[in-house]
């Protein structure tokens, strides 16, 4: 019951993001000093910030850059780590070898700091977080996926299917991958909320999302100096992010019990 | 008042839901005597079992009748249980704490009851391990159970029960867990420690050579009732319910 | 026991310098991929239009037209002298900034660390015993809650409803017990969702287990057998996961360091990272990177230590 409330209002939102740019009341980055934090009315739902925008039209725009560079991110990492995993599994030899070590030592310690790392190589914007969360999470993905396809070659019926003559591609696509898919859905869905967490709190610390766009952990960093008055600034983007990651992990968490 | 009759059960009545599992249980062991209580799988015997050391499973509950152990019901907070009633169980690989040493399981089975100092419990120890038959002491004390064999944790399960002097010992199923060879040694065991210390045993067993070798009155348990209890001889040489003759024709 | 225990303790010190050869390799080349320069950042910050002699001659003078490799040398050299480089932007020694910075961020990580346990472990315990109580309804829902929560924002949330309504503590800096407390229990609150839930559902699992039954049997107390056997059966293969948290938290303190103006690594690190200061960002890497390997050496051996069914054969 909850789970299908749960997926409505994500679809829901889904929607929304797509058409956001169309159905704003008012333009996201129109400043108009004169308009400075006004309170919620009909012309401005959630009322205006410190430079006299629509806190209500960023936030739906907000939207599509939290949800949708996730979810960029997400399935261009399990595209690189399935293929990694595919060819790690089934090459012998050096490259086998060369991966099993790398994950080792990347996996010795919190991927985060590699993130930092390479943002500091591309210099802060979005286009360097999510370089650098999808060389995170493929790092992560693929090591989870190589181990899965281990455990699933070592399988009676894998084995029945090369013993009678089955080989190379067909052998992936007809059995490996229908059984790897479940799991890359899991973690794909999990993973969704720890991922726009991630860019907000970059993007709060500076590193990810450049004004005037409204991600919403940008607005947050730009709301916080007028917290003592103004907290509204603060607490809507806010709220946003943890509804939306809400719904991620009820729906994740529901889907994998099934 | 000693009384001879140890461990009386009346009219004991379990259901799950509104299942009825034991319908009217009415069992007697008597002071220094084995009862054997045998059954196949399904007919209620495990139940029977925890019912009587206050141990049912949460969606389990008695509807009817008493146990009473010396004339007094026995309830979950009685002290009797783990002193003058003391268990052997079915399967002793999955009994104990994998991660505690022999010598821990002792220790805190033994300081449930006495007051001693580790020294004087090490002792202890080693002298009923010596009744079980194990003399390499001082090893089995630092193993853990994952370290041996099924029938050696048998026998410290044995030794374990006897420690607190009890009265009346259940023995759930001792040895399904074992081969063969092991089997008769427990029995052999049993018989000799049964005769040594005057114990009053409620064997469960769904292997009729067991109840052979050991029981002095059997109790058949068919479909969650009692269907014949009686002396081991007359059991099984003239067995009245229809069920019981079954059993001993299969074996035969 | 004793011996393979000290085997492997041993075994696993010797990788550490491997790892961390491994991390500063892969960190130091993952940063000089990328075409553009930090001689060309610096002279862009400090408002100079960068001019290619002046790139040149300034690369010149950080040292950084050497071959790829010579650099990296040259930084290892120092860092085994314990020097860790000089940074680019303050042409300052960075070990004397960043390891001063230091011990803030983890007096954080550890109070968010031990504050985090305090609470879930009875919390956990508790409502695994209590299966239908409200106890155990209140844990699941705000173990949700709490792990939906960013971070950040949780911070500023707190500072607003304690600091600013109620006035009950600082709104930022340090010096005092009361400056730790929010900036604490932020860090604090995500973990304690995450390990309430974990506890609470290895301990329900762990209470379907036979060993139990017999434990009645033979006289303990129910006291007894949970404190003694079931804590120990259920916490022990969760060590690993305490550890790892425990070096995320490094990680995730500098987010709450900026919310509240904790002079720890963070606001530090930022900067260096905005003004591609290399030697910077490549000596933290490297100072976590070791903390983390660290941690999860002593959980791994407490492991070893509590249960002593786990073997030598498996290292990952």
């Amino acid at each position: 019951m909850i789970k299908k409330i749960c997926l409505l209002l994500l679809s829901l939102i889904g929607i929304i993001s797509l058409f956001a740019p169309w159905i704003v009341p008012n333009d996201p980055y129109l400043i108009d000093t004169t308009k400075r934090f006004f309170n919620p009315s009909w012309q401005y739902p959630l009322g205006t910030d410190h430079l006299g925008r629509c806190i209500f039209s960023r936030i739906l725009i907000g939207m599509r850059y939290s949800v949708g560079s996730a979810l960029i991110i997400q399935l261009i990492s399990s595209g690189f780590s399935l293929a990694i995993a595919t060819i790690v599994t089934f090459r012998q030899g050096i490259t086998k070898k060369i991966f099993i070590r790398l994950w080792d030592i990347l996996l010795s310690f919190p991927i985060i700091i590699l993130a930092f790392a390479l943002i500091s190589v591309f210099g802060p914007g979005l286009r360097s977080v999510i370089i650098a969360l999808v060389f995170a999470q493929t790092i992560y993905y693929s090591r989870i996926f190589h181990n899965a396809m281990i455990s699933l070659s070592e399988m009676n019926y894998i084995k029945a299917a090369r013993v009678s003559g089955t080989t190379g591609i067909k052998l992936l696509k007809t059995h490996f991958i229908p059984h790897i898919l479940p799991t890359l859905y899991t973690l794909l869905s999990l993973d969704l909320g720890k991922v726009i967490l991630e860019i907000a709190g970059f993007s709060f610390i500076g590193l990810g999302v450049q004004a005037p766009i409204p991600e919403w952990g940008m607005m947050i960093d730009e709301g916080k100096q007028y917290m003592r008055q103004y907290p509204a600034l603060i607490i809507y983007p806010g709220i946003s992010i943890f509804m939306i990651v809400l719904l991620l992990h009820q729906v994740g968490v529901k889907k994998h019990a099934n | 008042m000693q009384t001879d009759i140890l461990l009386n059960i009346e009219n004991l009545c379990i259901n799950i839901g509104q299942e009825k599992v034991l319908k009217n249980i009415c069992l007697q062991a008597k002071r220094g005597r084995i009862l054997g209580i045998i059954g196949e799988s399904g007919s209620g015997k495990s139940i029977l079992c925890r019912a009587i050391m206050q141990q049912l499973p949460p969606s389990f509950q008695q509807t009817d009748g008493d146990i009473l152990f010396n004339e007094y019901p026995l309830t979950k907070e009685s002290t009797d249980i783990g002193t003058a009633i003391t268990s052997i169980l079915q399967n002793p690989m999955m009994a104990f704490d994998t991660i505690q040493t022999i010598e821990g399981h002792f220790f805190e089975t033994i300081k449930a009851k006495y007051k001693m100092k580790p020294i004087q419990m090490r002792q202890l120890a080693e002298r009923y391990l010596e009744k079980v038959q194990l003399y390499d002491t001082h090893r089995i004390l630092k193993s853990y159970p994952f370290e041996l064999s099924g029938g050696m944790l048998q026998r410290i399960m044995i030794a374990l029960a006897l420690i607190s002097k009890p009265q009346l010992i259940i023995a759930d199923e001792p040895t399904t867990a074992l081969d063969m060879i092991n089997q008769h040694n427990i029995v052999t065991l049993l018989k000799t420690l049964q005769s040594q210390e005057q114990l009053t045993i409620l064997l469960i067993t769904h292997d009729l050579g067991v109840i052979a070798a050991l029981a002095d009155d059997v109790a058949v348990i068919h479909n969650g009732e009692i269907v014949e209890c009686a002396d081991v001889y007359t059991c099984f040489d003239s067995p009245k319910h229809a069920y019981t003759k079954q059993l001993l024709e299969a074996r035969l | 026991m004793k011996k393979t225990l000290w085997l492997f303790c041993l075994k696993r010190l010797a990788s550490l310098p491997i790892i961390l050869l491994g991390v500063s390799l892969l960190t130091f080349f993952l940063m000089r991929i990328v075409p553009i320069e930090p001689a060309e950042v610096i002279l862009r910050l400090s408002g100079v239009t960068p001019t290619t002699e002046s790139i040149r001659s300034l690369e010149k003078e950080m040292g950084l037209n050497l071959p790829l490799f010579e650099q990296y040398w040259l930084w290892l050299k120092d860092v085994l002298s314990l020097q860790f480089g000089t940074s680019f932007v303050s042409k300052l020694p960075v070990a004397e900034e960043l390891l001063s910075k230091f011990p803030a961020t983890v007096l954080l990580a550890i109070s968010s660390f031990v504050l985090a346990l305090t609470i879930s472990v009875p919390s956990g315990i508790i409502s695994a015993l209590y299966p239908y109580s409200l106890i155990n309804k209140f844990v699941r829902m705000l173990s949700i809650i709490s792990v939906s929560l960013p971070t950040f924002w949780l911070g500023f949330m707190l500072i607003y409803i304690f600091s600013i309504q109620l006035n009950l503590f600082p709104t930022n800096g340090t010096g005092s017990l009361a400056h730790l407390i929010l900036p604490t229990c932020t860090l604090a609150i995500p973990i304690i969702g995450l390990f309430t839930q974990t506890i609470q559902t290895a301990m329900t699992q762990e209470l379907t287990k036979p060993y139990i039954d017999y434990a009645y049997q033979r006289g303990l107390s129910k006291k007894t057998i949970i404190m003694k056997h079931v804590l120990k059966h259920t916490l022990t293969p969760l060590l690993s996961l305490f550890g790892l948290t425990l070096g995320n938290l490094m990680a995730g303190a500098i987010v709450v360091e900026q919310v509240f103006s904790w002079p720890g690594v963070g606001r530090y690190l930022i900067e260096s990272i905005i003004n591609r200061d290399y030697p910077v960002i490549q000596s933290y890497v490297l100072i976590v990177a070791t903390l983390y390997v660290c941690i999860n050496l002593c959980t791994d051996i407490l492991q070893r230590i509590f249960d002593p069914r786990i073997k030598e054969s498996t290292y990952d």
